[in-house]
């Protein structure tokens, strides 16, 4: 199974989502949880809304992250 | 974990699959490990052993001496049982990323300091000091990161989580099938209610104050429900700002450290049982790892403090029922109504919120299962025993050795607390999220004392006999 997620913060240059970047990124997540959690799913960062958003999430500012 | 893709067109998407989750996910592993373990142990039974010998565990002490002959005499079942643990956790750790010739050297250290606090903690006059060995990890963890640091080479083995899922899944197998399904409704009322309230407190508190509704929210969420891992799910579901997320976690930890001293040092004063201190940090702690060290370090107390009635591990039991099943399972429902709210009522933020029903599954705490699976394993062995070959037999060659791997695993956790809480690098609040938060945990703490203490006291107290 597979989620397409084109136009999504997932394939968004600006979402930051790796978990290591993450528990760097807010300090104290990794004390008493986990960016490799169930609980966060795919969460990360946006760095345009500055906002820590759903990965499913959209918005006008998309740009498609280079492929891999 | 998702892979950026680019399909036949030229449109890039991300694709995720199903089975990896599976295998890069901190709740899976500690799945896996725990009911390897667990497999392992039943397996051994079956064939009329026990797999005691590699869940080696220190025992009672008077003096050095004791110390030094019990490691003289069991050298080589300590050494084993940190190869078997490398290996569980190196692997876990390898998939997620982290590199395994930098794991084990910290889990390393991790393990010879943990030996060294839980042979503490067997000290005949541990508990006349207050050395209970969570208690004393926590408190050595947080003086070494915040004043001498904690070396950079020790960091890819402090994985909190996973060692306390792992621990929790272990925790399962000491838990009979029938105590889950007689104690868990109750649990999940007396959760539900301080949830509710406690959400309630601070959400109108930090509105009222004037705080964004999504910080109100995480903030809620992180006091009422699940701690950091609340306040991260429902932040990513409404879409709070990171600043505000950070601040969540800040004010989530500072609270939940200071709980773990403060809630079994207040009922050990006040006397209350093992199983009704319990209840009451399931449901007044943030986090399950702060949660466990309390719990079993009131746990400690049992038969060792005057006055404190109930079996050691009525605490662990009774927090667990109250914390994972009446609190955590439900943080998927949480941040799925209120990521609808938000979408709804809440001011427009720039990003557009797709979430649907499906979060309540993908954001639900999939150690829960391994936890449950467990319990069902060992009751479904246990059945063909009576009470009194149970506790002769079933006890001591099965569950008694899974208990012990628990407690290591705990105390790799409680030690980790610590040494990941660098207060200096948490993000700064202000006055009016720390007020608000407060606010809910003084209302959490005492709903949560009179519920376990007056209205469901007499059923914890059974829980504890």
């Amino acid at each position: 199974m597979s989620t397409q997620a084109a136009g999504c913060c997932l394939g968004c240059s600006h979402f930051m989502h790796e978990p290591q970047k993450l528990e760097r990124a807010l300090p104290g997540l990794a004390s008493l949880s986990s960016a490799y959690a169930a609980v966060r799913a795919e969460d990360g960062l946006c760095s345009v809304h500055d906002r820590y958003v759903a990965a499913s999430s959209r918005c006008a500012s998309y740009v498609a992250a280079a492929a891999a | 974990m998702a892979e950026i893709a680019q399909q036949a067109n030229g449109t890039l998407v991300a694709r995720r699959s199903a089975w990896s989750e599976l295998f890069r996910n901190e709740d899976w592993w500690a799945i896996w490990i725990g009911l390897a373990l667990i497999a392992a142990a039943l397996a051994g039974f079956a064939a009329g052993g026990s797999i005691k010998w590699i869940a080696v565990a220190p025992q009672k002490w008077s003096h050095l001496a004791d110390v030094r002959t019990q490691l003289a005499q069991h050298w080589l079942q300590y050494g084993a049982l940190f190869l078997l643990w490398s290996a569980a956790f190196g692997a876990g750790a390898a998939a997620l990323g982290i590199a395994v010739s930098r794991f084990l050297p910290a889990f390393l250290a991790i393990f010879t300091v943990s030996t060294l606090i839980y042979f503490l903690g067997l000290w005949d006059q541990s508990a006349h000091y207050n050395l209970e060995p969570p208690l004393v990890a926590l408190a050595l963890g947080l003086l070494l990161a915040n004043t001498v640091g904690v070396p950079r080479w020790l960091s890819p083995a402090l994985r909190v989580e996973l060692f306390i899922k792992t621990g929790i899944v272990l925790l399962g197998a000491s838990l009979p099938l029938t105590l889950i399904a007689w104690a868990g409704p109750t649990a999940i009322v007396q959760a539900a209610i301080v949830s509710l309230v406690t959400f309630g407190t601070i959400y109108f508190a930090a509105t009222w104050m004037g705080l964004d509704r999504r910080l109100a929210a995480t903030l809620g969420t992180g006091g009422a429900v699940c701690g950091v891992s609340g306040a991260i799910a429902v932040g990513g579901a409404v879409g709070a700002r990171k600043e505000h997320v950070s601040v969540a976690i800040s004010l989530v930890v500072l609270w939940a450290i200071a709980m773990i001293f403060v809630l079994p040092l207040t009922a050990r004063t006040l006397g209350l049982s093992t199983g009704v201190a319990g209840a009451w940090i399931g449901t007044s702690e943030f986090a399950d790892a702060a949660g466990l060290a309390a719990a079993q370090a009131y746990g400690g107390y049992a038969g060792n403090v005057p006055g404190i009635a109930g079996t050691p591990d009525a605490a662990v039991t009774a927090f667990t029922l109250m914390k994972v099943i009446g609190r955590d399972m439900w943080i998927g429902v949480w941040a799925f109504v209120l990521s609808l709210i938000a979408t709804a009522r809440w001011e427009k933020t720039g990003v557009q919120n797709r979430t649907g029903a499906a979060e309540i599954w993908r954001r639900f705490p999939k150690f829960v299962l391994g936890f449950l699976v467990a319990s069902a394993l060992v009751t479904l062995v246990s059945q063909g025993y009576d009470y009194a070959a149970y506790k002769k037999e079933v006890v001591p060659a099965l569950v008694a050795p899974l208990q012990a791997l628990r407690t290591w695993a705990f105390t790799f956790a409680f030690l980790s607390i610590g040494l990941t809480t660098r207060l200096r690098e948490f993000a700064a609040f202000g006055a009016r999220p720390f007020y608000a938060f407060a606010i809910g945990v003084v209302v959490n703490v005492a709903l949560g004392f009179v519920l376990s203490t007056q209205v469901f006291n007499g059923f914890w107290d059974r829980l504890g006999q």
